[in-house]
C-alpha cells in the first residue's frame, strides 16, 4: 500500500466518523416507539375483576366506582373501555333500580354519582356491577352490600381554637336517627397532588355518634390562608366511605415570595445575575477579541506573503 | 544552507509509516470500530444498555471527560509556561505538547456527547443555555481551550511545513497542503513579527483559560452537596492533577517519538531528565492537594462523608484507591526522584502508572460519590447503588481513548515532530555565540 493510498483510508475513516456523528439523531428520529410485544395476537378471552366502592360526599350525592381491571403477568392493571351495568337492590320496599351502563374510562374506572336522598334511609342497600361476556372479557359480576349512614360535620372556632364536630348516624324504620359509635375519623387538607393528614390517628366517635377533633393551627393555607379540609370514614365495612369537605380560613395565610421577577443564581435563563452575565460576557468577549485579533493576523501573514512573492515575480 | 539547517531539516522531514506503525494503526481502527457499534447500539436502546441509574448518572464517560481535559493541559504547561519562563530546552518538545493537547481536548468534546442520551438535543446546551450553569460555563471554556490549542498548534507549524512545501521528497499531496497552509510563509521580518507575537498572545492567555477550564470542571461537582464533592480544594486539586497527567501522557508520547521514530537526538536523556524533575514537583503538589482532599473530612468524619470515605479507604473501592495513590503517585514521586528513575525508559515505565492511575483517580472521584447521595431512595434496587459499567461503556470509552492515540499518531506523521525553524534558528545563534 502506497502513501497516498494510506492517507485515503485516513481520510475515508474522518469522514466516516463524520458521518456516523451525524447519523445519530438520524438513528434516534428512526427509532421505532411501539414496543415487539403489541405485534398481533390471537385474540383470547381475558378475565376482569371489579373494585367495587361506594361514597357518600357530603350526606348529598353518592358516587359507586367501579375499576375494571385485569391480569397481565403477576399484576393487576386497570381497564379502559370496558362497558360496566350498574343497578341498586334494597332489601325493604321492593327497591330495585337499574342505574345503566357506564364505560370505563382511560383509568379503567366506570363511576356512577346520584342523590343521598333517592336511596332507602334504613336497612341494607346492594349495589350490582356486571360486565357482559365480549370478545375481549368473559361474564362477570360484583355486589357490595352498604347501609346508607349520614356524617354531620360542624367547622367550628371556640376561644381561637378550630374544632371539627362530627355526628355520624342511621335512620331506623321509623325514622328515628340511631348513632354510631367505634367509627374512624380522619381529617386532611386538599393539597396539589394528594390529601395531606392533619389529625391524629385515632379519632373515634363516641356512644353518641360523636367526636369533636382539634384542627391543628399550623397547617400552611393559600394566601388569604384558605384551606379545604377533608373529614373521612375510609373503607368501612357497613357504610363504605362517608366524606365530608369545606373550605375554611384555618390555614397559614402564605406569604408571597415571589422572585419571579429578580435576577438570582436559581432563576431561569433570562433572569441571570447582571454581575454574572457581565463577568462570563466580559471574559469571553476579551478572550474571543484576542482569538480574533489573532486570526486577524494570520490573515496579514498570508497577504504580506503574497505582496512578496508578487513582488519578487515582477 | 547551513549544515545546522540541512541535518535538521533532513531529521525531522515526516517519515512515511513503518509496517509497526500501520499494525498500531489497525489496532486503534479496530477498537474504535468496536466503539462504534457499541455506540449505535446505544443510540437505538438509549443509555440503558449503560451501568447508568438513578444513583450514578454519571460513570466512566465522564470519567474518561475529565481524564481527557486533564490531558490537554499539558499544551499549556510545556508550551507556554515553560516559554514564558524562558526555559531553553523545550524547543523541540513542544510540538508533541501541541498535538497532545489538541488531540486530548477534541476526544474531551465527544466523550461528553457519549454520555448524552439524546444527543441529538446536543445544540440545546447553547440555545437554551443557562448563564447560572457550570455546564454552561464548561461548555463555553471548553470551546475556547478548543480554538486556543489549535491556533497554538498551527501558528509555530507555519514556518516549519513552509520549509518542507518544496521538498521533493515528501508526497505531492502533503506538498499540495504543506503549500497551502504555509500561508506565503517568506520569513520576512514583518511575518516573522507578526507570528511572534501571535504566539506570545497566545501563550499569555492559555494558562488562564486552561486553568480556568479545569476549574470549571471541578465546579462541576463542587456546586453540588455530595460527600467527596463538596470541597473547596477540588479545583487547585483538579489543576495539579492535571498538569501530573498531562505531563505523563507527553513523557509517553516523547518516548514513542524516540525510539520508533529514531529521534534521540532531540529528545535526549537530558530532556527526560529534566520533564521528570519537572513531574517531581507537579506530583509534590498533587500529593499535597491529595492529602488536603481527604485529611480534613476524615478527621471530621461527618455522617455522609465517612460512609463515603470508609467506602474508599476500607471498602469495596479500597484496592483501587490505594492502586491508585500508591502506585499512581507515591511510587512515580519516589522512583522519579532519583537520577536512575529519571532515564527514559524507566520514565516512561513510570508516566504509564501515573497516567492508568490518574484516570482511575477520576473514576474514583466520580462513581463512589454517587453511590452515596445525600437523601438515599428507601429500597433502591442493587443496580442503582452498585454501579457496573457494561461492555459497550468500556467499548466506547476505549474507543475515545484510541480515537486520541489516532489522532496523535497521524499528525506525528503528517507534521515535523519537533519546530524545525525555531529548534534551527536556535541552534544558529549558539553556533554563531561559540
Amino acid at each position: 500500500m502506497n502513501r497516498i493510498e494510506q492517507y485515503k483510508i485516513f481520510f475515508l475513516g474522518l469522514f466516516a466518523m463524520f458521518i456516523f456523528l451525524i447519523s445519530g439523531p438520524v438513528i434516534l428520529n428512526g427509532q421505532n416507539d411501539e414496543p415487539k410485544s403489541t405485534q398481533k395476537k390471537e385474540q383470547v378471552q381475558k378475565k376482569a375483576r371489579i373494585q367495587l366502592d361506594y361514597y357518600n360526599s357530603n350526606d348529598q350525592e353518592y358516587i359507586i366506582k367501579a375499576t375494571v381491571k385485569t391480569k397481565e403477568g403477576r399484576s393487576y392493571v386497570n381497564v379502559p373501555g370496558v362497558p360496566v351495568q350498574f343497578a341498586i337492590a334494597a332489601e325493604i320496599e321492593e327497591y330495585n333500580v337499574d342505574l345503566g351502563e357506564i364505560v370505563s374510562d382511560a383509568s379503567g374506572v366506570a363511576q356512577f354519582t346520584g342523590n343521598v336522598s333517592d336511596l332507602p334511609r334504613f336497612g341494607i342497600i346492594t349495589i350490582k356491577t356486571a360486565i357482559a361476556e365480549s370478545a375481549d372479557f368473559k361474564k362477570y359480576s360484583k355486589k357490595l352490600e352498604v347501609q346508607n349512614a349520614s356524617m354531620v360535620v360542624d367547622y367550628v372556632t371556640e376561644d381561637s381554637t378550630n374544632l371539627i364536630k362530627v355526628r355520624c348516624f342511621t335512620t331506623d324504620s321509623t325514622g328515628e336517627e340511631v348513632p354510631i359509635d367505634d367509627l374512624d375519623i380522619k381529617v386532611f387538607v386538599e393539597r396539589l397532588f394528594g390529601e395531606l393528614p392533619v389529625s391524629d390517628e385515632f379519632n373515634e366517635t363516641d356512644d353518641d355518634g360523636y367526636v369533636e377533633i382539634v384542627f391543628p393551627d399550623n397547617v400552611n393555607g393559600t394566601i388569604g390562608g384558605l384551606l379545604t379540609v377533608v373529614v373521612r370514614v375510609e373503607d368501612h365495612d357497613d357504610y363504605g366511605n362517608l366524606v365530608n369537605q369545606k373550605e375554611t380560613s384555618w390555614g397559614i395565610p402564605l406569604i408571597n415570595n415571589d422572585n419571579a421577577n429578580a435576577r438570582l443564581l436559581w432563576a431561569g435563563k433570562y433572569k441571570a445575575p447582571l454581575a454574572l452575565v457581565i463577568l462570563i460576557n466580559g471574559v469571553l468577549g476579551v478572550v474571543w477579541g484576542m482569538i480574533l485579533y489573532i486570526v486577524i493576523n494570520i490573515v496579514r501573514i498570508f497577504r504580506i506573503g503574497k505582496a512578496t512573492k508578487s513582488t519578487m515575480q515582477t | 544552507m547551513s549544515s545546522i539547517r540541512e541535518k535538521v531539516i533532513n531529521d525531522l522531514r515526516p517519515k512515511p509509516f513503518t509496517k509497526l506503525a500501520k499494525m498500531w494503526i489497525g489496532l486503534l481502527l479496530t477498537v474504535c470500530a468496536i466503539g462504534v457499534y457499541a455506540y449505535i447500539r446505544q443510540l437505538q436502546d438509549g443509555l440503558v444498555i449503560t451501568g447508568l441509574r438513578d444513583y450514578t448518572t454519571w460513570g466512566i464517560y465522564i470519567a474518561n471527560f475529565v481524564f481527557f481535559v486533564a490531558v490537554s493541559l499539558v499544551g499549556s504547561l510545556i508550551t507556554a509556561v515553560l516559554k514564558l519562563s524562558g526555559v531553553s530546552w523545550r524547543t523541540p518538545l513542544t510540538r508533541i505538547s501541541e498535538i497532545i493537547a489538541l488531540a486530548a481536548i477534541l476526544m474531551a468534546g465527544l466523550a461528553i456527547v457519549v454520555d448524552m442520551g439524546r444527543p441529538d438535543r446536543m445544540l440545546n446546551v447553547i440555545f437554551h443555555a443557562r448563564m447560572q450553569s457550570p455546564i454552561t460555563w464548561d461548555v463555553m471554556v471548553i470551546t475556547t481551550y478548543m480554538a486556543l490549542s489549535f491556533l497554538l498548534l498551527f501558528l509555530p507549524l507555519i514556518p516549519d511545513i513552509a520549509i518542507y512545501r518544496k521538498d521533493d521528497k515528501l508526497p505531492k499531496w502533503l506538498l499540495k497542503i504543506y503549500n497551502f497552509f504555509s500561508l506565503n510563509w517568506t520569513g520576512s521580518s514583518a511575518q516573522k513579527s507578526l507570528l511572534k507575537q501571535s504566539v506570545y498572545i497566545l501563550a499569555v492567555m492559555i494558562i488562564p483559560v486552561a486553568i480556568g477550564m479545569r476549574t470549571v470542571s471541578s465546579l462541576l461537582f463542587t456546586t453540588t452537596t455530595k460527600p467527596g464533592w463538596d470541597s473547596t480544594n477540588l479545583g487547585p486539586y483538579f489543576v495539579a492533577g492535571a498538569f501530573v497527567v498531562g505531563l505523563g501522557t507527553f513523557i509517553i508520547v516523547m518516548s514513542a517519538c524516540r525510539k520508533f521514530l529514531h529521534q534521540g537526538e532531540y529528545f535526549t536523556d537530558k530532556h527526560f531528565d529534566y520533564v521528570s524533575k519537572l513531574m517531581v514537583f507537579l506530583l509534590l503538589v498533587y500529593l499535597f492537594f491529595n492529602i488536603n482532599e481527604y485529611f480534613s473530612p476524615a478527621y471530621k468524619m461527618k455522617s455522609n462523608e465517612a460512609d463515603h470515605l470508609n467506602e474508599l479507604f476500607f471498602g469495596s473501592n479500597a484496592l483501587m484507591f490505594w492502586l491508585v495513590q500508591i502506585g499512581g503517585l507515591v511510587i512515580p514521586l519516589i522512583v522519579l526522584m532519583f537520577k536512575k528513575g529519571r532515564k527514559p525508559y524507566v520514565a516512561f515505565a513510570v508516566s504509564v502508572l501515573i497516567v492508568i492511575g490518574a484516570w482511575f483517580k477520576w473514576y474514583l472521584i466520580i462513581v463512589p460519590a454517587l453511590s452515596h447521595p445525600a437523601i438515599p431512595i428507601d429500597r433502591a434496587p442493587y443496580e442503582w447503588v452498585n454501579y457496573i459499567p457494561t461492555w459497550q461503556e468500556w467499548a466506547i470509552t476505549a474507543a475515545t481513548l484510541a480515537g486520541m492515540l489516532l489522532i496523535v499518531t497521524y499528525l506525528l506523521r503528517l507534521f515535523p515532530i519537533v519546530p524545525v525553524a525555531e529548534y534551527i534558528d536556535e541552534q544558529e545563534k549558539k553556533m554563531r555565540k561559540s
